[in-house]
């Protein structure tokens, strides 16, 4: 049974073209808005990290990582911090510093062992020498493996982990004071003057991995309203619990907000999305998916560990679809460098598709998420998303606690990470949280990128060319994120008006020029996802001979690219969804940046650089920025 | 569950213990104490020495000051390493035994906490601070807590896409503009023809040579034409407003934390000398 008119009722109500009954309720908000200086009703964008891990977090605290919360504000700021390893005498030995300071960031430790590594490097704490806290600090890597599965285990059977005492009550206790240092840093960062310089987000990372299968989220609060205690995989280990847990916790109370937001779901082995069919816990109905939509409005589509946009084995004809691809689909082969293939719902586009499936079964879609990226670094360093001087995120990847080293400063599979844009009258937790609410948001690679995208069924050609671009744009339709408004009489097909920068650079390091944009449609025919890419702007051919001994990008690609395209096959009566994606010119990865400052020659008998010679390991990367959807639901079955 | 009821029942009465003992600092008054002995490696650096004796007085105030009784993690440790050696009794007694062999002093796990406690006492604030000290925290620190200037700004871009037209463009569009005219100029995705702003903001979205133009602009005269990787543009500044440092109530957190870290070296270093005061040592060259 097809339920679009359905939805199409349930939609005036909502403001929303399915039944999520998704709204932002600002009555939950603690904050006055508008209260910045600058503050712009066609908004602007902003830039920042919203997945960051610092000593708090047991993996990055074994690999040497002392930088905390307060630290990682303060980098992303702008100030310049030191990162492992550290001499005798606590000096650090790398620098590291953003050229550009982020707008905002959410520090988001690992809520799981927020409390065990308190315990276990707090002397004299209650667990401090038991044998596996004696251990994480004597073996960090043993004893990060030995304490991480219990985040590994089947779901039902999380617990705590022996140290933690009964019921985990020494961790619950030792989190406590944890998670004042996290929203006091939180707080000691924002910037509650009108000249709002800096937006912090109260946060954590809700870390359930099944067989290591990821089913990670970041949870992240609108204000300084949050629960007492954050909650982990060991507390509730479904999502479905954790938003329970949200629910009691917090958006029962009257000024309480929050969402979650998955990531890595390429690593996830077909666990973080459903196939509209599968029946196992919970079962797919219509309050499941309500409830989905309703806690998760956004999904991280890419990060330090890989990218999460398509699968490389999907039907559609996407030559760009390889990018940053990491060869592992579990959190245990990333760690252990395990190589598997991901299965289709692992993707971001094939869940977009999946949702349409949803939609059409249960009359709400549960995966009709908007797009970020963020670095989910662990050093404590927000944004530091360049390809040139990477210092590794730690993570999944080598850690450098005693010594620097040697080689490459990270899986070569890994990459820096990217960022998370969202468009926005102000830089202000309301602002903010509004944009991410109705997904009036980007993600990208890692430069900055700025993007902008309307859909609507009018608008001109002449667009691209006027001064008023986004007040045409909000004035003729819906800006990224929404469903497009129902046709007008005799409108035959919607039509995109996209723009986008490249990313200015600074005078050290320019940012590289665009090679094209592309509008990246998938439909339903019948019961069937399908998708295909369109170019839409740009020279694909642009860059294409980069010499990658040289890296140099001179002379190709645009500054600037528009486009106001008209989906040429497009059908009234099949469901579908479309994003924007803006390509930059070709130029090396961070790999080859550092395989050239070390003068490798292939054949290497360096072992350290042996993925400078290793065909799998790519040599250059296409930076990107996606777009949310627009989404289309026909009128009538 | 209910030894761990009890454990944590007695945390508490031990977290209140430490935090009063946290809120007494060393005085000059206070009498010296006899002199300690401390082992230092025949030929170690003069750091070392130091390092060794302050180690040392550390310690000995730590257990002065009950630390040792009073910390349950500590009993509990000690009197596990006596059962561990074949003694029994009492749990009171076991205590006294271990701390008369100087236990409490050369247990690793027992003298880890009492160190890291003693480095939270060493730079806690010895008084929450008052508006006074924090207004003067923010005065010394006004250069990070003051606002960045913002202008409001006139822009007219020139694309790129003109081509070998474009500096002659612009040298016509600014000439024009100079002499009062109106030059609508090319269309640039969100910049608009006037607004207000900062130059950091404009330098990140379109690059450090524009952010820089309108910091140093003067007021009321069209600057550039400045190339950025879109174009050029020419700006004029009609309004700077210099920064302000912001009221304390709105920033309070913030230089809280600054206050903090800016003091913890002097209230460490202060400390230490006076606890180095009242404990004289005694070093001796370990064989």
């Amino acid at each position: 049974m097809r339920l679009w008119g359905l939805a199409g009722l349930m939609c005036a109500c909502a403001g929303s073209g399915d039944d999520t009954g998704v709204t932002d309720d600002t009555d939950r908000s603690t904050e006055v808005f508008p209260r910045c200086a600058e503050h712009d009703d066609l908004r602007r964008p902003y830039f920042g990290d919203m997945h960051v891990h610092t000593a708090l977090s047991l993996d990055a605290n074994t690999q040497g990582t002392r930088l905390r919360p307060a630290d990682a504000y303060r980098f992303a700021r702008g100030e310049a911090v030191g990162i492992q390893p550290y001499t005798s005498a606590d000096v650090a030995l790398r620098t590291v510093q953003l050229e550009r300071p982020l707008d905002f960031t959410a520090v988001t430790d690992h809520a799981e062992f927020l409390g065990t590594v308190a315990l276990c490097t707090t002397p004299g704490s209650p667990a401090y020498d038991e044998a596996a806290c004696v251990q994480l600090r004597q073996d960090p890597q043993a004893a990060y493996i030995g304490l991480n599965a219990a985040t590994a285990a089947e779901q039902g059977r999380a617990a705590y982990p022996e140290l933690c005492g009964d019921g985990g009550a020494d961790c619950l206790a030792a989190g406590m004071d944890v998670w004042g240092e996290v929203r006091n840093a939180a707080e000691a960062a924002y910037d509650r003057t009108d000249a709002c310089g800096f937006t912090s987000f109260v946060g954590y990372e809700w870390s359930g991995g099944p067989g290591t299968k990821n089913l990670h989220r970041n949870v992240v609060f609108r204000t300084e309203v949050v629960p007492e205690t954050p909650t982990s995989y060991f507390d509730e280990s479904y999502p479905e619990g954790l938003w329970d847990r949200l629910d009691a916790d917090c958006l029962d109370q009257a000024t309480c907000d929050v969402i979650t937001i998955p990531h890595n779901a390429n690593l996830s082995s077909g666990l973080m999305f459903r196939d509209v069919n599968d029946t196992t816990y919970p079962a797919p109905d219509a309050a499941s998916a309500r409830r989905r939509a309703r806690m998760e409005p956004l999904v991280e589509i890419f990060q330090h560990k890989g990218d999460g946009e398509c699968w490389p084995g999907s039907s559609a004809a996407d030559e760009l679809c390889g990018f940053e691809k990491v060869p592992y689909n579990t959190l245990a082969g990333a760690n252990l460098d395990l190589r598997a293939d991901p299965t289709p719902l692992d993707f971001v586009r094939d869940v977009l598709g999946e949702g349409l499936r949803w939609q059409s079964k249960f009359g709400v879609d549960p995966y009709r998420y908007g797009i970020i990226a963020s670095t989910d670094t662990h050093l404590g360093t927000p944004g530091l998303t360049s390809e040139s001087g990477f210092p590794g995120h730690g993570g999944a990847g080598p850690g450098a606690r005693d010594v620097l080293p040697a080689g490459l400063t990270d899986n070569p599979f890994f990459n820096p990470g990217g960022l998370a844009v969202l468009w926005s009258e102000e830089n202000s937790r309301e602002g903010l949280f509004r944009a991410m609410r109705r997904k009036e948001a980007y993600g990208t690679s890692g430069p900055r990128l700025v993007l902008r995208a309307f859909a609507g069924w009018g608008y001109g050609a002449a667009m691209c060319d006027a001064s008023d671009f986004a007040r045409q744009g909000y004035d003729g339709g819906v800006p990224m994120g929404a469903d497009l408004p129902a046709a007008p009489d005799g409108a035959t097909a919607p039509t995109f008006a996209i723009s986008a920068l490249a990313d200015a650079g600074t005078a050290a390091h320019p940012g590289a020029p665009l090679q094209r944009l592309q509008v990246v449609k998938g439909w339903l025919d019948g019961d069937t996802p399908r998708f295909k890419v369109f170019d839409v702007g740009g020279d694909p051919n642009a860059g294409a001979d980069l010499d990658t001994a040289t890296c140099s990008v001179d002379g190709v690609g645009e500054p600037s690219l528009c486009s106001v395209w008209t989906d040429p096959e497009f059908d009234p009566t099949a469901p579908a969804f479309w994003y924007v994606r803006a390509v930059e010119v070709p130029t090396c990865r961070w790999t080859q940046l550092q395989c050239n400052a070390a003068n490798i020659t292939c054949p290497t008998d360096d072992s350290s650089y042996a993925a400078c010679c290793d065909a799998d390991v790519p040599k250059i990367t296409q930076e990107r920025a996606w777009s949310s959807p627009f989404w289309f639901l026909p009128s009538d079955g | 569950m209910w030894a761990r009821v009890k454990i944590l029942g007695r945390m508490v009465a031990v977290a209140a213990v430490v935090s009063w003992a946290l809120t007494r600092f060393p005085s000059a008054e206070e009498p010296v104490h006899d002199p300690l002995r401390v082992s230092v490696p025949v030929g170690a650096s003069a750091a070392a020495w130091d390092q060794a004796i302050e180690r040392t007085v550390l310690l000995a105030e730590a257990r002065h000051r009950g630390w040792v009784d009073a910390d349950p993690v500590i009993g509990r440790r000690l009197v596990a390493n006596l059962r561990f050696l074949g003694r029994t009794g009492a749990e009171v007694a076991l205590l006294d035994e271990a701390k008369g062999l100087g236990m409490d002093l050369t247990d690793v796990v027992v003298t880890s906490r009492l160190l890291d406690r003693m480095e939270r006492w060493l730079t806690t604030p010895p008084a929450p601070p008052d508006d006074a000290a924090l207004q003067a925290t923010l005065d010394a620190r006004a250069a990070a807590f003051r606002a960045p200037d913002r202008v409001r700004v006139q822009s007219v871009f020139l694309s790129h896409h003109r081509g070998d037209a474009l500096d002659a463009d612009a040298a016509r569009v600014k000439a024009s503009l100079v002499a009062g005219g109106a030059e609508p100029g090319d269309a640039l995705l969100d910049l608009k023809p006037e607004e207000d702003t900062t130059p950091a903001r404009l330098s990140a979205r379109y690059g450090d040579a524009v952010g820089d133009a309108v910091r140093d602009a003067p007021i009321g005269a069209w600057v550039g034409p400045v190339r950025s990787p879109f174009g050029l543009h020419l700006m004029r500044v009609s309004t700077r407003t210099p920064g302000a440092l912001p009221p304390l109530s709105t920033v309070r957190p913030a230089v809280e934390e600054q206050w903090a870290r800016d003091h913890a070296p002097a209230w460490r270093a202060e400390r230490v000398a006076l606890l180095r005061a009242r404990w004289p040592v005694v070093v001796e060259g370990a064989p």
